[in-house]
């Protein structure tokens, strides 16, 4: 499944869906665990990405946020929240700790972190030329943003603009109130759009 | 701001986003499909086994009471009793109750006394031992009869006797001559004291005949068992002289100090309220403390120290009634039934009696010699009939000065005994041996307990809102948990070993280390829950969330290093207090396999046998009979 199925399975995520999903991950139904996977694996690893900056660690994310949702999808409560969020709030705390191990094992500043192997991650093998140029670009566009917004605006910003989770589900996630969201997304996005402005200009 | 811009950064992170690799699908499906049931399990485990150790310490450290038993505190008790009732200006003797009913017990025994004589018809219905203590228990007199004949037709004929004689003692009515109540029959103004006394009291002087026979013939029954026995005999002497047979209770008196032992079975009754209490459920702790303090019966004491009483008072009238042989026996049978005692009695209280019944004879008996004795009538004569008489043999066969002396150091030795058991006593190492180790392991399994308590409170208190949020607001890691809990175990284990080296070792020698104890321990018990507290807010400065406040991380880390303290603190007052068990286990056999009186030698050591008798002092000084008229 490619990112824009993805994105469109999210975005059509009709309640029974999620009902139908929940009770197979409940039950242990053969496919459950792979529709979770090919639902909100996409948006998880873009999530711990851009706040990470390190596609081995995303992808361990990934991998950990997964395992702990089906383990933990009895305490799931569909009244609280949707399951987007309550994925999204499981991935933001494994982002926590692996950022907190990755500050530990760092010795390099980021911006000299980038070696050959992630040149080929980010070209995929593929069209070294263009893809590499456009990606490391981007690349270097999000770790920029990233120096430039908090944490928590990063991961608004994020929620919202790419994962398209409305600002009750980006609040669920973050444990802050709608407003409180609304507010953090404004300040983001202004810094964003001035940087990204900033660099098309240039 | 519009969606343009939201298209633009959406682009800008999609575009450095590579698609997640085939591998990255395979390694999550394989960790999804992990058994759900050993993840949970293995999450529950933990929880589980801590909670249930926390549960079982809180449930079980209320009955561990820490306060020091019975044994020789409660016999020092007892004789102070015994020894302040000699005293005339005491209200009147407690036998002032319904002849059914006996003296109520305190509350924590009113249960078990209620239980006893059911229980031991049900359980125990062959056992002389369990009879006679749930016979001496009960507070119904014809409960107590029927439970003492079965025990006298089960095989316990003597100490059955004992025990009924005791219980009709109790119930029996009561009577009180000038004697009775230590006065000094050569000095008017005690004379005249004591009867005011005894005339607002309201007891009558004597008994009559159908008062006195029910107790006389229970005695008599029991001297017929055991012919060689003083105390029933002696037991006589305070009802005799009620009846005022005053020749015939001189002569019991004397027949019952020429016996070869006196045993009123004390330690028969002791095992056996040991047993039945711990049958009925009581710890093996409350057992010894109850059997040798609550139920206890101390009557039969007081009876002989009454008889004592009369001795001394009824010399001195011989005396001053120109009656010297008379004087002469009466205080040469106290000594003596004093010296018997000593001997033979297996309980302190008896040796403690023992030693006041030889001061209340040997005072008067040594004070009065022949020069201090001008003017009354056969006084010159009183010396040669104390050492050459025909009870020359209570003292050395040498008469003279070396005679005199030694009387005197009987009697300094055998005050100095008192004193030697009184301090023994008094200090927290007269629970030497397994009882101070008991005492040690439940001070500190409570100690603990407690902790355990006050950190249950702080965690439900930074437990009771947002405790997701708090968990969510640091990243403390296993390792950050284990150094934080270390840290407060350190003060608390430094806290427990001065407990146990103050109250094992320093108590043996003093009287005052509970408190230091107790002073030490609570101060590291606090310092280790100030660590608990503190720690994780000096901790939260590095692991919390780089959004959350420095209270809510703080929070956070208590909740985590909590639970590993309470779990610590629950298993460390399970085993102490499991501990303290195994000793009080050893203890009770011990204190059921000897008498008190071989281990109160044996702790008190060799200074029992030969007191060091002050060099100087005693020849100065006439001996320290403090309390005795």
């Amino acid at each position: 499944m490619g990112e824009a199925d993805a994105v469109t399975a999210r975005a059509g995520d009709p309640a029974a869906v999620q009902v139908r999903l929940i009770a197979g991950l409940r039950e242990r139904t053969p496919g459950a665990c792979a529709e979770l996977y090919d639902r909100f694996a996409p948006g998880i690893f873009r999530f711990a990405l851009t706040r990470l900056g390190d596609v081995g660690s995303a992808e361990d994310t990934v991998i950990e946020t997964m395992a702990d949702a089906v383990r933990d999808v009895r305490r799931f409560n569909p009244q609280r929240s949707s399951l987007a969020p309550w994925l999204f709030g499981i991935a933001r705390r494994r982002v926590h700790l692996e950022i907190r191990r990755l500050r530990r094992r760092k010795s390099a500043p980021e911006s000299a972190q980038v070696s050959v192997e992630s040149v080929l991650d980010v070209t995929d093998g593929r069209d070294m030329a263009a893809s590499a140029v456009d990606r490391l670009d981007a690349r270097r566009k999000v770790a920029e943003l990233r120096g430039l917004l908090s944490d928590r605006e990063m991961a608004v910003l994020v929620l919202s603009c790419v994962e398209e989770l409305s600002a009750r589900e980006i609040g669920q996630v973050i444990g802050r109130s709608e407003r409180a969201v609304h507010s953090i997304l404004h300040r983001a996005k202004t810094k964003a759009r001035e940087r990204l402005l900033g660099h098309e200009r240039a | 701001m519009n969606e343009r811009d939201d298209s633009l950064i959406k682009d800008v992170i999609q575009s450095a986003t590579p698609d997640l690799r085939a591998v990255v699908r395979e390694r999550a499906l394989e960790a999804m499909a992990a058994p759900r049931l050993l993840q949970r399990g293995l999450r529950f485990v933990p929880n589980a086994v801590g909670g249930a150790l926390v549960m079982a310490a809180l449930l079980s450290t209320p009955f561990l009471p820490v306060e020091p038993p019975g044994g020789p505190q409660v016999a020092m008790a007892a004789e102070q009793m015994l020894a302040e009732a000699d005293r005339a200006d005491l209200p009147a003797a407690p036998q002032t109750r319904k002849e059914s009913q006996r003296e109520e017990l305190p509350e924590p025994m009113r249960w078990y006394a209620a239980k006893a004589p059911e229980f031991v018809r049900n359980h125990h219905p062959n056992d002389p031992q369990m009879l006679i203590a749930a016979g001496l228990l009960t507070r119904d007199v014809r409960e107590a009869e029927s439970l003492l004949k079965a025990a006298i037709a089960k095989g316990g004929a003597g100490a059955a006797w004992a025990a009924y004689a005791t219980v009709l003692m109790e119930t029996g009515p009561a009577y009180a001559r000038p004697a009775n109540w230590a006065a000094d029959p050569t000095d008017p103004k005690s004379m005249a004291e004591v009867k005011e006394e005894l005339a607002r009291s309201g007891l009558p002087d004597s008994l009559t005949e159908a008062q006195g026979a029910p107790v006389l013939e229970a005695l008599k029954r029991w001297e017929g068992l055991e012919p060689g026995n003083a105390y029933p005999v002696a037991m006589e002497v305070h009802y005799l002289y009620g009846l005022h047979r005053d020749q015939e209770a001189l002569e019991r008196w004397e027949q019952a100090s020429r016996m070869a032992e006196a045993d009123l079975h004390a330690q028969d009754y002791l095992n056996g309220a040991t047993r039945l209490l711990q049958a009925l459920g009581a710890s093996g702790w409350y057992a010894i403390s109850a059997a040798y303090g609550g139920g206890a019966p101390y009557l039969p004491y007081g009876r002989i120290r009454d008889g004592a009483r009369i001795g001394g008072y009824e010399g001195r009238l011989a005396v001053a009634e120109g009656r010297p042989d008379d004087a002469v026996r009466w205080w040469m049978a106290t000594i003596r039934l004093g010296r018997l005692m000593q001997e033979s009695g297996p309980t302190l209280i008896e040796c403690l009696v023992g030693i006041a019944v030889e001061g209340i004879g040997g005072a008067p008996a040594w004070l009065w010699q022949p020069d201090r004795m001008t003017g009354i009538p056969g006084g010159p004569l009183l010396k040669a009939r104390l050492y050459h008489g025909p009870h020359h043999d209570l003292f050395v066969r040498q008469v003279g000065p070396l005679a005199d002396q030694q009387a005197r150091d009987s009697l300094v030795r055998a005050k100095l005994r008192s004193m030697l058991a009184r301090r023994y006593a008094e200090r927290l190492g007269a629970l030497s041996g397994p009882m101070l180790r008991i005492m040690a392991l439940r001070t500190a399994a409570a100690v603990t307990g407690a902790i355990v308590v006050a950190l249950l409170v702080v965690f439900i208190g930074v437990s009771a809102f947002a405790r997701r949020k708090a968990d969510s607001a640091t990243m403390l890691s296993w390792t950050g948990r284990a150094a934080l809990m270390g840290a407060g175990l350190v003060p608390l284990g430094t806290g427990l070993v001065l407990l146990w080296l103050m109250m094992v070792w320093i108590a043996s020698s003093a009287s005052r280390a509970s408190a230091a104890a107790g002073t030490a321990t609570f101060a590291c018990m606090g310092a280790a829950l100030l660590i608990w507290l503190v720690a994780p807010l000096i901790a939260a400065f590095w692991t919390r969330r780089p959004d959350a406040k420095l209270i809510t991380a703080w929070r956070g880390n208590i909740r985590r290093v909590i639970p590993l303290a309470l779990v610590s603190c629950a298993a460390l007052s399970l085993a102490l207090g499991l501990a303290s068990r195994r000793v009080e286990n050893v203890y009770v056999r011990q204190c059921l396999s000897e008498s008190e009186m071989s281990r109160v030698v044996r702790d008190i050591g060799p200074e029992w046998q030969n007191p060091k008798v002050p060099p100087d002092s005693w020849r100065a000084e006439p001996p320290p009979i403090a309390g005795n008229r």
